[in-house]
């Protein structure tokens, strides 16, 4: 097995990361891995730290929704969905990207939170639609948007602000201080995106969404991130961490 | 409390000439051009009307360092989720000296806390922040912007935000040979550090760039 040593101190530094055997090792890989040796940087702590938040995250996601396969979401959340063969149903919308999914083992799970379970058959919370849409214009994965909509968000509940023109015009400064003292700090709350869109508020639920993905993006080619996962996945595999199945569902 | 210390001479400082900042803005507007963004979404000292005109004051913002420049825009605490592509695609980032002194008030949040009993700047309470701008600028005309510290990056860069109305950008050298995209390999370790030291993890979609596999080279 070729190998190479990070050029920096760092707590990796006398762990030599492994590069692939050569049988898989395929040009577009040493194009990635060589992108890196250019930069030393990129190849200590960083991109572990990178790692580690990558699974920190994942495991937030895993915690946090409930997660059923396609037999538990039939006979459970929809028993009384009658269709000829429900797997292959559920199978068919999720191959559509109709439905938010991950992949565990192979197999994949549906978080419960994403269903609309007064429905009589499998159906998407509405604004999950366009949810999915957008996060795949943006090229996040499935993964990616579960943190998003679990991770609680600071909103700030702004307080009426105080009127300072009078005092500002008069140029009393020192009662337009005390206004602004008077009116005291504005009150902070955590929000969770799920929970706004699961109680129906879609304008907060729109505005949260902006604050995330405002601007529309530019194409990256599935080569370009099937080389960055690979090297992904020989980093992973030195770190010990697993699953990465789900980083690219 | 002491309010006075707020309405004190003694807080108007003069940045030195060549001190350097650096600024993060969208490729789709100038670098030099003050936002037009409206009242009712304010960052955080600006925009705020002013005297019996109601004159509209805007504020272009910048920070010490590029790392600190991108934990105050892309990085920040209050925004969750991994960092999207469509984030830092259309940014670039450019280095900014000032060719000749500028008046500033350094806005600390030891000052703030000890005039108002808390510091709306650690916690992003821009409707107060806004009031205090305002304040600031009435009390003190020849005020061309607030150097305030960044609490985005728990370490000790500064923040700064020029105004509209006291400064045509002429006193800043924008510096293009130092202007470029955030994701290019001059501002791509500056990006992957400020993730890591934010704790926030890049999307996919950043990761492929940034192994350099990508058009962002």
């Amino acid at each position: 097995m070729n190998t190479i040593t990070t050029p920096q101190s760092s707590e990796h530094q006398d762990k030599p990361l492994p590069l692939m055997d050569d049988v898989i090792t395929t040009s577009n890989y040493s194009q990635a891995l060589g992108a890196l040796a250019e930069n030393p940087l990129l190849f200590n702590t960083h991109w572990a730290t990178q790692l580690r938040l990558t699974a920190q995250n994942q495991q937030k996601v895993i915690d946090y929704y409930d997660f059923v396969d396609a037999q538990a979401l039939t006979e459970t959340l929809y028993p009384q969905w009658h269709v000829g063969n429900p797997l292959a149903a559920i199978a068919k919308q999720a191959q559509r990207q109709a439905l938010l999914y991950i992949e565990r083992n192979g197999q994949k799970l549906y978080p419960v939170q994403q269903f609309d379970t007064d429905s009589a058959k499998p159906t998407l919370i509405a604004e999950f639609k366009i949810l999915m849409a957008k996060t795949r214009e943006h090229k996040l994965t499935n993964m990616e948007l579960l943190h998003w909509l679990c991770t609680p968000m600071p909103v700030t509940l702004p307080n009426e602000p105080p009127k300072l023109e009078q005092h500002l015009n008069e140029g009393d400064y020192e009662s337009a201080l005390s206004d602004i003292i008077q009116s005291g700090p504005s009150k902070v709350i955590e929000l969770r995106p799920i929970d706004i869109v699961r109680q129906g508020n879609t304008v907060l639920f729109k505005q949260l969404l902006a604050q995330w993905l405002s601007p529309e993006p530019v194409a990256i080619t599935p080569q370009q991130r099937s080389v960055a996962a690979e090297h992904l996945k020989a980093q992973m595999v030195a770190l010990g961490i697993d699953q990465l199945s789900v980083i690219n569902p | 409390m002491s309010a006075a210390k707020l309405l004190s001479q003694d807080n108007i400082h003069q940045l030195s000439k060549g001190r350097r900042f650096y600024r993060i803005f969208r490729d789709t507007v100038s670098p030099k051009a003050f936002p037009s963004n409206s009242a009712a979404h304010p960052w955080r000292f600006t925009p705020f009307t002013t005297g019996p005109q109601h004159t509209i004051i805007q504020g272009l913002y910048f920070a010490d360092t590029p790392s600190a420049c991108m934990r105050e825009t892309i990085f920040r605490k209050e925004k969750t989720g991994v960092l999207p592509l469509s984030e830092v695609q259309e940014r670039q980032c450019i280095e900014v000296e000032l060719k000749s002194t500028l008046t500033v008030f350094l806005l600390t949040g030891q000052l703030l806390k000890e005039t108002l009993g808390f510091d709306p700047i650690l916690n992003n309470d821009y409707p107060v922040c806004l009031s205090v701008a305002k304040l600031l600028v009435s009390k003190f005309p020849k005020l061309q912007g607030i150097l305030f510290p960044s609490y985005q990056t728990d370490a000790n860069t500064m923040n700064l935000v020029v105004f509209s109305h006291a400064t045509d950008l002429t006193d800043f050298k924008f510096k293009t040979t130092n202007r470029d995209d955030l994701l290019s390999p001059r501002y791509r370790c500056d990006l992957l550090l400020a993730a890591c030291a934010a704790g926030k993890e890049l999307s996919s979609g950043v990761r492929d760039i940034c192994l350099g596999v990508s058009t962002g080279q």
